[in-house]
């Protein structure tokens, strides 16, 4: 019961004119984005970062929990409906999604997305109150423990991404600097700053995402040389019965995977969509239809992307530990209001934690009732010359980045990271461990330091704490799971080699 | 020759396969020029960080956990500068390039000039910013960026420039957001 007073406090506190009205608008403005091709949550959450200072620390965090919420319905939109998906994730829902927009089924498919985000949402909500009440547990831990988690929360980012362990490991070395730039939390010596006063109190977080997920995104656009085929036949919004019947089981299914999935830091949103596509055409009677607009294919991943989207907060809520890069920027918004995500906030500031979950709640509902009346909105939205949306975008990116700190240095940091992050981006080094780290690298060196301190300078005194150890064991299962893993790859292209050769 | 299934058709790169060896290993060569300036650039913060000082008595100083980080990066710019893009067979198919995030499109040489212009235009809010002040300096920088970027006749793009960067002065005004005011140009006319 204590869960359910919680929440309703939580909702006593969103439900106001003002904070609704900041809810509605993220939400707008999330699909807004989020319609933008190529955009993904974490693109769309960093372009519209600086919105966060416009208002008081709940209405922000419930404004950008909306934003996020919006941009991963806006992501289903284009994979829906150009076969654009705006993230990985989203490319499952694409496999039957545009198959269901030839056949002039579109509407059907963007209903049971918007049904199915709804139920993989709420359900997992309830699975987030109950979680929260272990939140006071996570009080116990030491700087040591919290060290390790840290560590091993970012060494599941890296090893579960995808993509090269080295590169993903250079891609979080390059963001805990960029997070060290500044005076030092301890001695007050200026590191890395090259004797400039703008860079004394560090790079600032909104710019560099901003640059390396939004700005990137926008100069890959530029340079895409493809035109966009847009449909406005989006046909009937209407669900039949025998829609509603083939997606129960997908929905029920998706909202348990993409739970659970959620709650282990780093696990790639792609990869449980996936699951989810490849579970329901397992189970499917007739699994030649997937592929050719199975409604199934739909309903699955996105109720497992939705619910994976609510899990997601359960790490960063319980232990301050962002499990995604979307996350790390709900985190900045969190600490450009001077609070702390973790066990703590629901002590400190229980009604920006109870209204954070509360309002995932409302969002949920707002999105649900705005997704469906508002599809034709973004297809006009996409009708717009590609071209010019860049041009849009770039304006409001400067005007962002500078209203930060009313700074043309922001402006120029958000052009530096943008372009290191393209340039990188290009050579297929992930920007999601930057993004973890510039978060969680303060909070690392912190924590590192205190345990050596208290340990006298021993490195020994890491290991002084059975939480930490089974975290560093963990860390090693994942690392030693990941070299064997890219070992094993080497040896079977080393053996196929010789007979592709003589073939041809 | 035919098409085989070991030799790539020209289908567009959707799945990791890119147009033959020559591409690889251009992608290659990138990923080995990049990680030699991470090696230069990560030597050069371990020199700084052991600077800063390791340790303050028994204490852990300012430059410890910057010194480790570097040093991680020394290591692995050298296993990026060894591996490169990763091994690309004979197919095309390079296992770097296949992971999930490869959606990017290969972009062409008008792309590029694109990209070269947009990132130059960039030049225009930095530096004119504030002796301008935001109406003037984002006027000109829309105009120019919908005029070549988006292939708009210059006086359409003039007029949607002013109309745009008014509209979001209002905007931002209404919601207490600070944008540069031309007090630079004012005192430049003013002396």
């Amino acid at each position: 019961m204590s869960a359910l007073n919680d929440l309703l406090l939580g909702l006593q506190h969103i439900l106001t004119p003002e904070i609704l009205l900041f809810a509605v608008l993220g939400c707008a403005l999330g699909m807004l984005t989020g319609v933008l091709p190529g955009f993904g949550p974490a693109a769309a959450t960093a372009l519209l970062l600086p919105v966060a200072f416009l208002a008081g620390p709940t209405a922000s965090i419930v404004m950008m929990a909306a934003i996020y919420y919006g941009s991963m319905y806006g992501g289903t939109i284009t994979s829906v409906l150009l076969n654009v998906p705006g993230e990985v994730s989203s490319v499952a829902t694409a496999l039957d999604g545009y198959p269901m927009t030839k056949q002039g089924r579109a509407g059907q498919a963007l209903a049971i997305a918007a049904i199915g985000s709804f139920i993989g949402g709420a359900i997992s909500i309830v699975g987030m109150l109950f979680a929260a009440q272990f939140a006071s547990l996570a009080l116990a831990l030491t700087y040591l423990d919290i060290f390790a988690f840290s560590l091993l929360a970012l060494t599941l980012v890296i090893g579960l991404t995808g993509s090269s362990m080295i590169k993903g490991l250079i891609s979080a070395s390059l963001g805990l600097f960029v997070g060290m730039v500044g005076l030092d939390q301890f001695t007050g010596v200026p590191r890395f700053t090259g004797g400039s006063l703008n860079l004394y109190d560090g790079i600032d977080f909104v710019a560099v995402v901003m640059g390396i997920f939004g700005l990137a995104e926008i100069l890959e656009s530029i340079g895409d040389p493809k035109d966009r085929d847009i449909s406005s036949k989006i046909g009937s919004l209407r669900l039949s019965w025998s829609d509603f019947r083939s997606s129960f089981g997908p929905i029920g299914r998706g909202t348990v995977l993409g739970f659970f999935f959620g709650l282990i830091p780093g696990s790639p949103a792609a990869a449980c969509s996936f699951t989810s596509y490849a579970l329901e055409r397992r189970v499917s009677k007739t699994p030649e239809r997937f592929g050719k607009g199975a409604i199934e294919g739909v309903a699955g991943p996105e109720t497992a992307n939705n619910a994976l989207g609510v899990s997601n907060f359960i790490p960063l809520l319980t232990l301050g530990i962002p499990s995604s890069a979307t996350m790390a920027i709900l985190l900045g918004a969190f600490t450009i209001h001077g609070l702390t995500p973790g066990p703590m906030l629901f002590q400190q500031s229980p009604e920006v934690a109870w209204g954070l979950i509360a309002s995932l709640l409302v969002s949920n509902v707002i999105l649900l009732a705005m997704a469906l009346p508002l599809v034709r909105v973004w297809v006009s939205v996409l009708k717009i010359p590609p071209r010019i949306l860049q041009v849009i975008t770039l304006g409001f990116m400067t005007v962002g980045a500078y209203a930060v700190t009313t700074s043309v240095f922001n402006v120029m940091v958000m052009w530096i990271a943008g372009l290191i992050g393209f340039g990188l981006r290009r050579l297929k080094v992930p920007m999601a461990p930057a993004a973890l780290t510039l978060v969680l690298g303060p909070m690392l060196e912190e924590n590192f330091r205190r345990a050596l301190d208290i340990s006298r300078g021993e490195f020994s005194g890491l290991f002084g704490s059975t939480a930490a150890n089974v975290a560093y064991a963990l860390i090693a299962t994942v690392l030693a799971v990941k070299i064997l893993g890219a070992f094993w790859r080497a040896v079977q292209a080393f053996r196929s080699t010789p007979s592709t050769v003589s073939s041809s | 020759m035919q098409p085989s299934a070991h030799f790539p058709t020209h289908d567009p790169p959707t799945d990791g396969r890119v147009d033959g060896p020559p591409n690889g290993l251009r992608r290659d060569l990138g990923d080995r020029i990049t990680a030699l300036i991470l090696l230069g650039i990560s030597v050069a913060l371990l020199v700084t960080s052991i600077d800063y000082g390791l340790f303050n008595g028994t204490n852990p100083g300012p430059g410890l956990f910057p010194a480790i980080v570097a040093g991680a990066l020394v290591v692995l710019s050298v296993l990026w500068l060894i591996t490169g893009a990763g091994a690309i067979r004979r197919d095309g198919t390079n296992p770097a390039l296949a992971d999930e995030d490869d959606d990017d499109a290969e972009i062409d040489a008008a792309g590029w000039r694109r990209i070269v212009y947009v990132v130059a235009m960039t030049l225009v809010p930095l530096l004119l910013l504030e002796p301008l002040g935001y109406f003037v300096a984002m006027t000109i920088y829309l105009t120019g960026l919908l005029t070549i970027n988006a292939r708009i006749k210059p006086w359409i793009a003039l007029t949607v420039s002013l109309l745009g960067a008014g509209v979001t002065l209002i905007g931002a005004d209404a919601l207490g957001v600070s944008l540069p005011t031309p007090l630079g140009l004012l005192n430049l006319i003013g002396r």
